[in-house]
């Protein structure tokens, strides 16, 4: 199935709005990646809110969105490829972390264990950027390894002060979740995947 | 008018370029590539 590409949306707005206002290319490119960022944010905001909405897990989805939003900033973590593939799995993160947040009871000594480990992780893993938008310096690289750690530490301390459970839930199930995307979990569930592949073979 | 608001986008798209160029990554799972121009 083919989907309008929001990349290619960006950029033949950007190539109108350079020709109308006579912009050079550095400055179409500018809009380009901001026309992009805008469309798409746009485009999250409304599924993001009513998709939640339907499953009854509004508040927590958001609160999900929220601490990943803040987690992701200074740490990133793994992306995929097109933005039509990012706004259907993090959809199903935000609906699946407020389900879970609703019904979940984890324990405090779960809790202790996995927040020191998600502390360790973020400490050793920290800022992994884009391939699409590297960081180009070891400054720019510790600063955000400082910032990533002061935003998990706050996100702990505002978890462990939250006396409702379905919001408490939402915030540590969002840090794990981004926390896990700083491991790169998902090179070595491919390269599994492709082991079992040419074990198959190999049978065959 | 026509002009007012392609130069309304413009200006958001340069605001939001510019606050989206700093940070490790924008809130998602997707990342908007760099343009060529600007790498």
């Amino acid at each position: 199935m083919n989907l309008i590409s929001l990349h290619s949306i960006a950029i033949d707005l950007s190539n109108v709005i350079a020709r109308e206002l006579k912009y050079d290319n550095f400055k179409k490119a500018k809009i380009s990646y901001g026309l992009e960022v805008v469309i798409g944010a746009i485009i999250k905001l409304i599924v993001f809110t009513t998709i939640p909405f339907w499953f009854g897990v509004l508040k927590q989805s958001l609160i999900a969105m929220l601490t990943i939003a803040f987690m992701r900033y200074a740490s990133g973590g793994i992306h995929l490829k097109t933005f039509n593939k990012c706004l259907i799995v993090s959809t199903a993160v935000f609906v699946s972390i407020g389900m879970l947040a609703k019904v979940l009871v984890i324990s405090d000594y779960l809790y202790y264990i996995l927040n020191v480990a998600s502390f360790l992780i973020v400490v050793l893993r920290a800022p992994v950027d884009p391939p699409e938008k590297p960081i180009k310096t070891k400054q720019q690289r510790y600063v955000r390894k400082i910032i990533s750690v002061i935003v998990l530490l706050l996100l702990i301390y505002i978890s462990s002060n939250t006396i409702e459970n379905d919001i408490k839930n939402s915030i540590i199930l969002a840090i794990y979740i981004q926390v896990l995307t700083l491991t790169g979990w998902e090179k070595t569930i491919y390269k599994y995947i492709t082991q079992l592949k040419l074990n198959a073979k190999e049978v065959n | 008018m026509k002009k007012h608001i392609w130069g309304f986008i413009a200006t958001l798209s340069l605001f939001v370029f510019s606050i989206g160029i700093h940070p490790t990554c924008l809130s998602s799972f997707y990342q908007p590539e760099l343009p060529e121009e600007l790498k």
